[in-house]
């Protein structure tokens, strides 16, 4: 039986004022699942949504930013339509939050200890000893040494990583169902960062949670992911399992953001960005596409279309994804380039 | 390798403290680039690279060691000297919109180093900015504008064309990609090959990034600590590793390919502990506390570079004199840690 989904989001749309009376369409129509224990990267450039989509997904999308449709499911109830209350219950319970840059994140004034006690017993009945025993107890699952005596450190102590293995562990304490990272890990040395992903693994592998890791760096996708999502434009452009992503993309923005790693497949888009302003009938990116058609890409909407069971795309042109990279159709980089 | 046009020998750097204690920044730090070459400098943050840059411009005064350009030693000039000289060796800082004065217009930027280099007439900078513009695929219409108003890419363009602007034959680049998105670093990086190949450029690429690294570079240096543990061709250190450090180094890149997945989160090779203070360094080798292979002789013996073949040197005795080699250190290292 498949595992059952923890998240899910359906025709999710946001969007926040801008000057004038315009509005900036973020989030365009996405639906997206997270089952039971997978992760699950989403990826995309710059302004494409993608964090914008995480915050509405925990329920963090709020004024000026606007969730104008949709449901976002968790646990055959829709957040969107929680009190503040139930919010809370639900954040740091049920979903973890790991943001970048974790000492921003944290209460400058509080010893970390008092910071992860704080939250196991705002969701839990339990006393300070034992809370702070569990609090030990994650604090060494991710990787560091001698916490016992970290609990009494302030946020300023820690150095960077240390920093965010401590956010990953207050993420993880209570178990939840899911972790939103954003970013986790940039700004941090190489070779910290590759061990601090190597400890939220580990972690999650242990409280059973699934993750959803918003991130640009493909090396990140690569190494932990199970399933990736392209955003483009506020929509899910494409959806895959890790190894069709990087080897049988079949969106061209998922080709460009392969590019951009210089591995030598994929294809550079045109350049430009999704006007998000006054969203186009047609293909939200056939400005920068070289497989445009020039008819139907640029006024026909296009849905989803699910070519095997876990591969999606909402491409009107994906079929030629497979001749593009067998070198059967060139497509030159600079289209749109003006 | 073709002939040198950097010459580096024996480099130390140490900025004073408060009472008489120093920071060692860079120590008998020697190598070469050669003509037309890109050498790629790689370390963690506070490994030196830097300032070994700015020593190669002269923005840092060695305390001791030797810099010749092609044929002529540079280190000691008097600056009425070394002034006329610096047209021929720039740098591209890091973090492009810190190194641009916001007032200045992109004009302004580029004219200042023609001026100061005694192009006196108005017309000839004007023909040589425009001519600038073009080269880094700015279009003509920036000039006028100041940095805030370009995107990180095109700040980054800016910097480089300041770089060039007196027509230089080797370049310094700082991590010149570190804050730009995936899609506009590799705009950056296939700008720095046309220009090389153009313009016949010698680079020094100092980056943390060995995605990049491989790609761009031929020779690659390895900094720990104010030394470097490793020098070699590209594939010296990326196929051939004789260093712990550099290993250590390798095992925590994410390749953006899930090929190249670890099998198990086990087995990658973990620096014990944290980067020793450049203010009180260890005796012997410097990362003697945190490899796991340091015996008796490592703590005591402070290491040199030693020659493993030809162009490829390592700074550890026990992979180059001893009949260990780094596999066997390391399998066995596995095998005691399972």
């Amino acid at each position: 039986m498949a595992a059952e989904d923890v998240l899910r989001a359906e025709n999710l749309w946001v969007e926040y004022p801008a000057a004038g009376k315009r509005k900036i369409h973020a989030v365009n129509g996405v639906d997206l699942s997270v089952k039971q224990g997978e992760i699950v990267g989403l990826v995309g450039e710059s302004g494409c949504g993608k964090s914008t989509l995480a915050l509405a997904l925990m329920g963090l999308a709020r004024s000026p930013g606007k969730i104008t449709q949709g449901q976002v499911w968790y646990d055959k109830r829709d957040l969107l339509k929680f009190s503040d209350s139930q919010l809370r219950q639900i954040r740091g319970k049920d979903i973890g939050i790991i943001v970048q840059n974790a000492k921003s994140a944290m209460n400058p004034m509080l010893r970390i200890g008092d910071q992860i006690v704080n939250v196991i017993r705002s969701h839990e009945e339990l006393d300070v000893e034992s809370a702070r025993r569990r609090a030990i107890e994650m604090l060494e699952v991710v990787g560091i040494n001698d916490a016992t005596r970290r609990l009494g450190a302030y946020p300023h102590e820690l150095s960077g990583g240390m920093a965010q293995r401590v956010l990953i562990a207050m993420a993880l304490v209570c178990r939840p169902k899911i972790v939103i990272a954003d970013e986790p890990t940039s700004g941090l040395d190489v070779t910290i960062q590759a061990q601090v992903l190597d400890d939220l693994a580990r972690g999650v592998e242990q409280t059973g949670s699934a993750v959803l890791l918003v991130t640009q760096d493909l090396g990140l996708v690569a190494n932990y992911c199970d399933r990736v999502l392209v955003m483009y434009g506020g929509q899910i452009v494409e959806g895959a399992k890790v190894e069709d992503f990087f080897d049988h993309a079949l969106h061209p923005s998922t080709q460009g953001l392969l590019w951009s790693v210089g591995s030598g497949v994929g294809q550079k888009l045109g350049r430009g960005r999704a006007n998000l302003d006054v969203l186009p009938s047609g293909c939200y990116l056939e400005p920068r596409c070289a497989r445009s058609d020039g008819t139907a890409c640029r006024t026909d909407a296009q849905d989803l279309i699910e070519v095997t069971g876990s591969h999606t795309v909402r491409c009107h042109r994906w079929q030629l994804a497979e001749k593009e990279r067998n070198g059967v159709i060139t497509v030159s980089g600079d289209v749109g380039r003006l | 390798m073709t002939e040198p046009i950097i010459r580096v020998k024996d480099l130390s750097v140490r900025f004073p403290l408060e009472r008489g204690k120093t920071i060692q920044a860079c120590h008998n730090v020697t190598f070469e680039v050669g003509e037309r070459g890109t050498m790629g400098l790689v370390g963690e943050s506070g490994s030196g690279k830097t300032t070994v840059g700015r020593a190669l411009v002269g923005l840092v005064k060695p305390n001791s060691g030797e810099i010749w350009f092609r044929d002529q030693r540079i280190d000691n000039l008097k600056p009425s000297v070394f002034r006329p000289m610096r047209k021929n060796i720039q740098m591209v800082f890091q973090e492009a919109y810190d190194s641009l004065d916001p007032r200045q217009t992109v004009v302004q930027v580029l004219e200042e180093p023609l001026k100061l280099h005694g192009m006196d007439s108005k017309t000839e900078r004007r023909a040589r900015v425009s001519e600038l513009l073009t080269q880094v695929g700015l279009p003509l219409r920036v000039a006028g504008a100041r940095p805030a108003e370009l995107s990180a890419g095109d700040q980054q363009r800016v910097c480089i064309s300041r770089a060039l602007a007196t027509g230089p034959d080797f370049v310094v680049l700082d991590e010149p990609t570190s804050n730009l998105p995936p899609d506009a670093e590799m705009e950056i990086i296939e700008l720095l090959n046309e220009l090389q190949a153009e313009l016949g450029l010698s680079y020094l690429f100092i980056s943390h990034d060995l995605n990049l690294v491989k790609q761009f570079c031929d020779t690659v240096a390895v900094m720990y600590l104010s030394q470097i543990v490793e020098v070699g061709n590209r594939d010296d250190i990326f196929a051939q590793t004789k260093h712990p450090y550099s290993w250590a180094l390798l095992q925590s890149v994410l390749w953006p390919d899930p090929r190249m997945r670890q099998t198990s989160l086990a087995n990658r090779l973990r620096l014990s502990g944290e980067i020793p203070s450049p203010i009180d360094l260890p005796v012997g080798c410097y990362l003697a506390g945190r490899c796991p292979f340091a015996v008796d002789r490592c703590r005591v013996e402070l290491q040199e570079l030693r020659e493993y073949s030809a162009d490829h040197l390592v700074r550890c005795w026990r992979t180059v004199e001893g009949e260990v080699s780094l596999d066997t250190l390391i399998g066995a290292n596995k095998a005691m840690s399972s």
